[in-house]
């Protein structure tokens, strides 16, 4: 089966569910996972094709949920202007930390990262009179499409899902394009890279603004969707869980991390008793994937070509 | 006599062990030339020099009258300069036809932006790749492995497709490195033919190699490298006999 | 003080594996946790001190034996992977098993404060201040005196030609694992007076050792201690005329300026970092 059927297939399951589901608490979790299903696959652009690590996908969701709702709020700007400003001052601020840590090996764009992460979350938490410190900033506007509202969690359902799909389906064109060799080959064989003409470091540099692009525009998206924001949603924590949903769905594998975060979204969710035990368990599959499956569950999605 | 390249006074030492020492020569256009020398005596140094992976102390590299100086190691096959590695680096994730396609990369137009929407000029690129890595098989008679992966087929094979992936640009200068390496007699034969094929499409060839026997049927001229110098230069059968040569070689 | 320590644990592994140990913070939160457990039975501080260390040095050689060691495909992306793995791990195991909460440790020298022309600060600066000396002092002697300590930079200059002059690098890595962790752990429980324990207090010591490393230059120990001496200097003195919840970002924005301007760091060693 080509990628593109079986991203119909999925895409066509998805919507019927969301015709039979009416259970508001569910329907709202599973466009949760949806949101991660737009970081994690941006992130993957970065870590699955490229090979290069960030550790601060949080603080960049963060980033655009917060400049779109401040936008919208303290300057009542459209939405829909707020989320794209937001995503393109977010985009701009990656390539400007990526261009001088890219050059470098992949541990220095990893601590920067972690580090641009813990910035954004300490102003998001410290600076009160923009961010509204700890408790959050409140009070979007609903968004709404051509007039038509997404007043409930139905419609937002079928809203993001689709715009996750398309989102994919871009990533998919992208990877299979001259793009997608020049990226496998940055991550495995530098050197053959640069001898057939790939600037490495300016793709790089990219495909990272790519992701901070993604992940930015599923933070706008979140905060308007929710209406409410706070720091908590955003720390070292959540960064982390990416990388584990990457990681383990199979660097590179669209599916493999489509699969790993729609799960990995929702059971925290389930078994909010076990929320102590969620970082141990990150931890086990990193440490578990990298000694026995660097691939993650890449195999099981190897009849999708 | 046209030169494609020239090589002035390279100098390169790691940690004060000078490990290209002041030297100098140059290919001529549609020439074959080799640079042989046991190992440590410096090949693979000035190669990466050569094509900007490793920085030099001093000298200079021209091509085609100009100098590299400030060309970039992406830079270089845009100019004309391709090249192939001694230890294999085609990529594991990608098939035979996609990595040739990976070395017509340059050549191709499509921006980002055709590529995320997949606008009908990326399928166009993708079709003109397609041809061109295709037409390249063919030529090295490999077009029947085209689907298949790196760690699917022999590697003598492999060594015949870093070829395939350096000559899809066609480009003016080949080098090769060490394109023996590895391979037994009959592939080495058929090796040779293939370096005459490339040479007679007008690509000039500089090549590193240890096989005393490959070198001395299929190049023009010989440059001999010894502890980072050039102990000495001329035709095969100058060199053959050699005593400078035979020493470092043979520590006759 | 403290973050020239982190930084030689950052350099002592880096020198040897090529490795940069993102666990290292958590090195750090483990003296600190297993201290602060100890003087809660009431152990003397030199024997807790003491205990801590030794037994952060054995997580760290566990770390390398089992886990380092086992990495598949053992390639720097994976090895920064492996490393983040421990060091949530570690992090996750202390919230659960000690818990989340800072704990205050009480000073080590009798007297609480000390008044210097005017300034009064804590008295465990200078514990922080003496331990640090002391340490950065003793590497360097082990490094440049000692048989072993030669061997060490030996593996960490040519990894393959020490092999094959009969260096177990295998054992010089562990070592190198075994000393960071030691190190990391005396760091940690000397620093806890004035920080407090807590189980994710590795992350902010951690990020700001790694910014000295990049102001210093990754893997030269003359820049982990010029580089970890600004960055706290620089911290402290923000603190003291801006404000202190800014104090974080100063450490930070140190390191973006140096990666944009020197990325191979002040001190810059031949081992270039671009690739």
């Amino acid at each position: 089966m080509s990628q593109k059927t079986f991203l119909l297939v999925l895409f066509l399951v998805v919507m019927v569910v969301g015709l039979f589901i009416k259970n508001p608490f569910i329907l709202n979790m599973l466009s949760l996972a949806a949101l991660s299903v737009i970081v994690v696959i941006g992130l993957n652009l970065l870590l699955g094709f490229a090979g290069q690590i960030s550790l601060g996908h949080a603080g960049f969701v963060a980033l655009g949920a917060y400049i779109s709702s401040i936008l919208a709020i303290r300057l009542n700007i459209n939405p829909w202007l707020s989320i794209l400003i937001a995503v393109l001052v977010s985009s701009a601020f990656g390539a400007l930390i990526g261009y001088p840590t890219l050059k470098l090996k992949s541990h220095y764009l990893a601590m920067a990262t972690l580090a641009i992460g813990e910035i954004i979350h300490s102003i998001a938490n410290n600076y009160v009179d923009l961010t509204g410190g700890p408790q959050g900033l409140a009070g979007m506007p609903m968004l709404s499409i051509f007039g038509f509202m997404l007043d409930n969690e139905t419609k937002f359902y079928f809203f993001i899902w689709s715009l996750t799909f398309l989102l994919i389906l871009l990533s998919i064109n992208f990877v299979n394009s001259r793009f997608g060799r020049a990226y496998k080959a940055i991550k495995s064989k530098e050197n053959a890279a640069l001898a057939f003409g790939i600037n490495v470091h300016l793709y790089k540099v990219f495909i990272f603004t790519v992701s901070v692009f993604y992940a930015s525009l599923a933070g706008a998206i979140y905060a308007f969707y929710l209406g409410f924001i706070s720091p908590s949603s955003f720390g070292l924590t959540q960064s982390i869980e990416y990388v584990v949903m990457v990681v383990i769905g199979g660097m590179g594998s669209f599916f493999g991390v489509f699969f790993t975060s729609v799960i990995l979204t929702i059971l925290p969710n389930l078994l909010t008793s076990l929320e102590d035990y969620w970082p141990i368990a990150n931890g086990l599959l990193l440490i578990l994937a990298m000694m026995f499956m660097p691939n993650g569950l890449k195999g099981l999605f190897k009849w999708i070509k | 006599m046209d030169k494609i390249m020239s090589i002035e006074g390279i100098t390169k030492s790691f940690g004060g062990i000078k490990a290209v020492d002041n030297v100098s020569f140059f290919v001529k256009k549609g020439e074959i030339k080799a640079l042989i020398g046991p190992n440590g005596a410096g090949k693979t140094t000035l190669f990466n020099i050569i094509t900007k992976l490793y920085s030099k102390d001093s000298g200079k590299v021209f091509f085609m009258g100009k100098d590299t100086e400030n060309y970039k190691s992406y830079e270089l096959v845009k100019y004309g300069i391709s090249r192939t590695f001694q230890n294999i680096q085609l990529i594991d994730d990608m098939s035979i036809l996609e990595n040739v396609m990976l070395g017509y990369h340059i050549k191709t137009k499509t921006t980002a932006i055709d590529a995320f929407f997949s606008l009908p000029k990326n399928k166009k690129q993708e079709d003109k790749a397609k041809e061109k890595a295709m037409e390249t098989l063919k030529f090295l008679k490999i077009d029947s492995i085209s689907d298949k992966y790196p760690n699917e087929i022999p590697f003598g094979y492999k060594r015949l497709v870093e070829i395939a992936r350096a000559l899809c640009v066609q480009p003016e200068l080949l080098l090769l490195d060490e394109p023996a390496a590895g391979l037994n007699e009959s592939e080495t034969n058929k090796l040779l033919k293939t370096i005459f094929r490339i040479w007679e499409q007008g690509i000039s060839i500089l090549l590193i190699e240890h096989d005393m026997n490959l070198v001395m049927n299929c190049s023009h001229s010989i440059v001999v490298m010894d502890e980072g110098r050039k102990i000495a230069e001329g035709l095969p059968s100058y060199i053959q006999n050699d005593e400078r040569v035979l020493k470092a070689y043979f520590g006759k | 003080m403290i973050y020239v320590l982190v930084a030689i644990g950052f350099n002592v592994i880096y020198s040897t594996t090529k490795i940069v140990n993102f666990a290292q913070g958590e090195f750090l939160m483990l003296g600190g946790i297993i201290e602060f457990i100890l003087l809660k039975y009431s152990i003397p501080i030199g024997i807790s001190l003491l205990i801590s260390s030794i037994v952060v040095s054995i997580v760290a050689i566990f770390i390398h034996k089992f886990l380092i060691s086992n990495t598949k495909d053992a390639n720097e992306l994976s090895l920064v992977i492996m490393t983040i793995g421990i060091s949530i791990l570690i992090k996750g195991v202390i919230a659960v098993s000690v818990d989340k909460d800072a704990h205050p440790i009480k000073h080590f020298l009798p007297f609480k404060s000390v008044s210097l022309s005017g300034m009064t600060f804590s008295s465990q600066y200078i514990v922080v201040m003496l331990t640090a000396l002391i340490l950065v002092f003793l590497f360097y002697f082990y490094l440049k005196n000692t048989l072993n300590g030669k061997i060490m930079q030996a593996v960490s200059m040519n990894t393959l030609a020490a092999s094959l002059f009969g260096v177990n690098v295998n054992m010089e890595q562990m070592k190198a694992f075994a000393i960071s962790g030691f190190i990391g752990a005396l760091a940690g429980a000397t620093i806890a007076p004035i920080s407090f324990v807590q189980y994710d207090m590795g992350v902010m010591f951690g990020l700001k050792g790694f910014a000295a490393c990049v102001v210093g230059g990754f893997g030269n120990n003359t820049g982990a201690l010029v580089g970890g001496l600004i960055i706290g200097i620089a911290e402290s003195l923000s603190a003291g005329y801006i404000s202190s919840s800014y104090k974080d970002l100063v450490a930070f924005l140190i390191m973006i300026i140096v990666l944009f301007v020197k990325p191979s760091g002040l001190f810059s060693s031949k081992d270039v970092e671009r690739v």
